[in-house]
């Protein structure tokens, strides 16, 4: 009763804040929230004046700001009590928001661009569910629900994941009785599909192709959740999108491709130029590489680590890739390292992107040590295979 | 003074040329001791030096050392020293008002390369390209280090070992700290290597050799990228990217480095 009677009093108090200070539209510049919370490494909002500030505790935010996290997590608090969560490496644009005395007229635009980000509808419904949207590069996601996440990687591709109520503690999964937070619709250009379970998810790779079938991720908890902070393929994701190629298939289009066809054989691929052949940053495929297969092993590595404290070194978690081992970092991204480790073409992939980025790839069999000095990050020593041999150092400042 | 024959095909196309001095020109399938001598000052140059021989020079003059001199806008260079013990002393400078396309090939061993592109004004937007098949080649290089030597695109290819960079700068920063102490920003090397001082500078370096020694330092008030690909034993490489202060916000650098080495050193260093 008492919360009851609180959150109308807040309710009013609102209502009269709005009534004398604000008219039917918000000023550009009119604070809509701050930041609520902040942890490692502080990011940065850069205002649609031009003016660049440091996402400390209690930075104001102002429609059309562009937040970008680091080497670190922000929470953000809007003015109706809507949360993002924005983990590590993640960029957000405030496309619109408007609050407003009356209700309906209340909006809110978010675009997720690249990263993990995590939303709750504020509790007050001061912002109609049915005035917010949020985008991704390849999806819209429309609000029914009140808490859900989306994760999108370089090439836009997003994975949408509708989380359980706030009933469900962090460490308690959907076996053990998770309700899910409302529903969520996520819509392109190929189609729509809504999200009704706690820990339903759908992957959606471009925007004119339809998102996935609904998956259930039945060992994900929240605390996995928030330590997830690369697009990550589990395996109901990759067998939803097989299935949905099967299903494009015998359309006569492009997925019908016989390679036996003569006029197959006549194609030259050769020809491709050596830069199209060339592997670059941008064709790392960070849904289909082999330690995501192991998605929930390494969430789960993660979470470990965390717990040892902000400022553990990984020194003790090691990973094997293939027949090669790694010591000092985790496979896939490490969040005290910073570096996504990934076996590819026979090579492993060391890849740190903080202000500048370093790539190091070295022949799978190989023994190798890198140290990395970083002034915002303790030693790290990563050893492949017996650690000796090519010696490589890597010192990073900002 | 040397004189004498020694050039097995010297092509020159000068359409605006101010001065070039070349002391013998001898047709010769392959000879050795060749030397040319170059003082070239104008626009829009086209210059084509093929010497096929042994211990053949391209200088500024007779006492056979001193620097030779281009500048000018638009320059199409192509220079192929094809034997061993040769040499190229120069100061080069490819005015920023126009597209450069410096090509240099050397295919021996023991050759020497003393350059020093930007010596005299800026040498912008250049696109350079050294092919090295051959081992213990010596390379002074020094880009930008007088003038500003904007957008270089640099391609390096070597193809040998024991080819060292030398002398070109000193890296008297850090290149990482004490294992277990943390970073401290305090350690010197006194390696040499290409020196550039450039914004947007893009360097693509294949090696394929072992034993190779190469350092890099690219600064600026842009970002860089660098992409290195080793295939060989041994070695020494450093790379630094230091961005200039005025960047704002930052100006972002990459480096990629693919290695397929046994015992190589590598160090990387990345500043904003």
């Amino acid at each position: 009763m008492h919360q009851l009677a609180l959150d109308k009093l807040t309710k009013v108090c609102l209502t009269i804040f709005l009534l004398f200070s604000a008219t039917n539209t918000y000023a550009a510049d009119t604070k809509i929230g701050g930041v609520f919370e902040q942890s490692g490494q502080p990011g940065s909002i850069s205002r649609k004046s031009g003016e660049e500030l440091i996402a400390e505790l209690d930075t104001d935010i102002v429609s059309l700001d562009e937040v970008e996290t680091k080497n670190g997590r922000l929470k953000l608090k809007f003015i109706d009590d809507t949360q993002v969560s924005l983990t590590e490496h993640t960029y957000m644009e405030i496309n619109e928001y408007v609050y407003d005395p009356d209700p309906s007229k209340s909006k809110m635009a978010l675009n997720f661009v690249q990263g993990t980000a995590r939303f709750a509808t504020g509790g007050l419904g001061l912002v109609p569910k049915e005035n917010i949207q949020i985008q991704t590069p390849t999806a819209t996601i429309g609000i029914r629900g009140t808490d859900f996440t989306t994760t999108v990687d370089e090439l836009g591709r997003s994975l949408v994941i509708l989380l359980p109520d706030s009933g469900c503690t962090d460490g308690v999964r959907l076996e053990e009785g998770c309700r899910p937070s409302g529903s969520i619709t996520i819509t392109n250009n190929g189609g729509v599909q809504i999200l009704t379970e706690a820990f339903q998810a759908v992957m959606v790779s471009t925007f004119e192709q339809a998102p996935t079938n609904p998956v259930i991720l039945a060992d994900l908890d929240l605390n996995m959740i928030d330590n997830m902070f690369i697009v990550s393929e589990p395996q109901e994701i990759t067998e939803a999108i097989e299935e949905q190629v099967e299903e494009l298939k015998g359309d006569n289009g492009l997925l019908d491709f016989n390679g036996l066809d003569a006029s197959a054989i006549e194609q030259d691929l050769l020809k491709e130029t050596e830069e199209d052949l060339e592997f670059s940053e941008l064709d790392m495929n960070f849904l289909d590489v082999d330690f995501l297969v192991d998605l929930l092993d390494v969430v789960e590595e993660v979470g470990t680590t965390l717990d040892k404290g902000a400022g553990s070194t990984s020194s003790s978690t090691d990973k094997d890739l293939g027949v090669d081992k790694i010591e000092g970092t985790l496979a896939g991204l490490d969040p005290t390292t910073q570096f996504n480790t990934l076996s590819l073409d026979g090579k492993i992939y060391f890849f740190r992107q903080v202000t500048n980025t370093t790539s190091i790839r070295i022949a799978g069999g190989s023994s190798a040590r890198i140290e990395v000095y970083d002034s915002n990050l303790k030693d790290t020593i990563i050893c492949l295979n017996d650690c000796e041999g090519t010696t490589i150092i890597i010192t990073q400042e900002d | 003074m040397k004189t004498s024959n020694l050039l097995h095909k010297f092509a020159i196309n000068v359409f605006g040329v101010v001065g070039l001095l070349v002391a013998t020109m001898v047709p010769s399938l392959a000879a050795d001791e060749n030397e040319v001598f170059i003082d070239q000052q104008g626009d829009n140059l086209t210059l084509t030096i093929l010497q096929a021989g042994n211990s053949n020079k391209i200088s500024g003059d007779a006492s056979q050392g001193s620097d030779l001199v281009i500048t000018g806008a638009n320059l199409i260079i192509d220079i192929i020293q094809d034997g061993n013990g040769n040499e190229i002393f120069g100061a080069w400078t490819g005015d920023g008002s126009g597209s450069t396309v410096w090509d240099f090939y050397f295919y021996g061993d023991n050759n020497d390369l003393d350059m020093n592109i930007g010596a005299t004004a800026s040498s912008d937007s250049m696109d350079l390209l050294w092919n090295v098949q051959g081992s213990t080649n010596v390379f002074d290089v020094d880009i930008g280090g007088n003038y500003a030597a904007d957008n270089l695109n640099m391609d390096l290819t070597i193809l040998g070992s024991r080819n060292n960079f030398k002398d070109a700068f000193d890296n008297t920063k850090t290149w990482g700290g004490t294992p277990g102490s943390g970073w401290n920003g305090t350690v010197t090397t006194n390696m040499g290597g290409i020196k550039v001082d450039s914004s947007s500078a893009k360097w693509e370096m294949d090696i394929t050799g072992d034993d190779n020694a190469i350092a890099t330092n690219q600064t600026g008030n842009a970002g860089h990228y660098l992409k290195f690909v080793l295939n060989g034993s041994d070695g020494d490489f450093q790379f630094l990217q230091s961005m200039g202060a005025t960047c704002s916000p930052v100006c972002p650098g990459k480096i990629d480095v693919d290695l397929d080495s046994e015992n190589a050193s590598v160090s990387i260093r990345q500043t904003d």
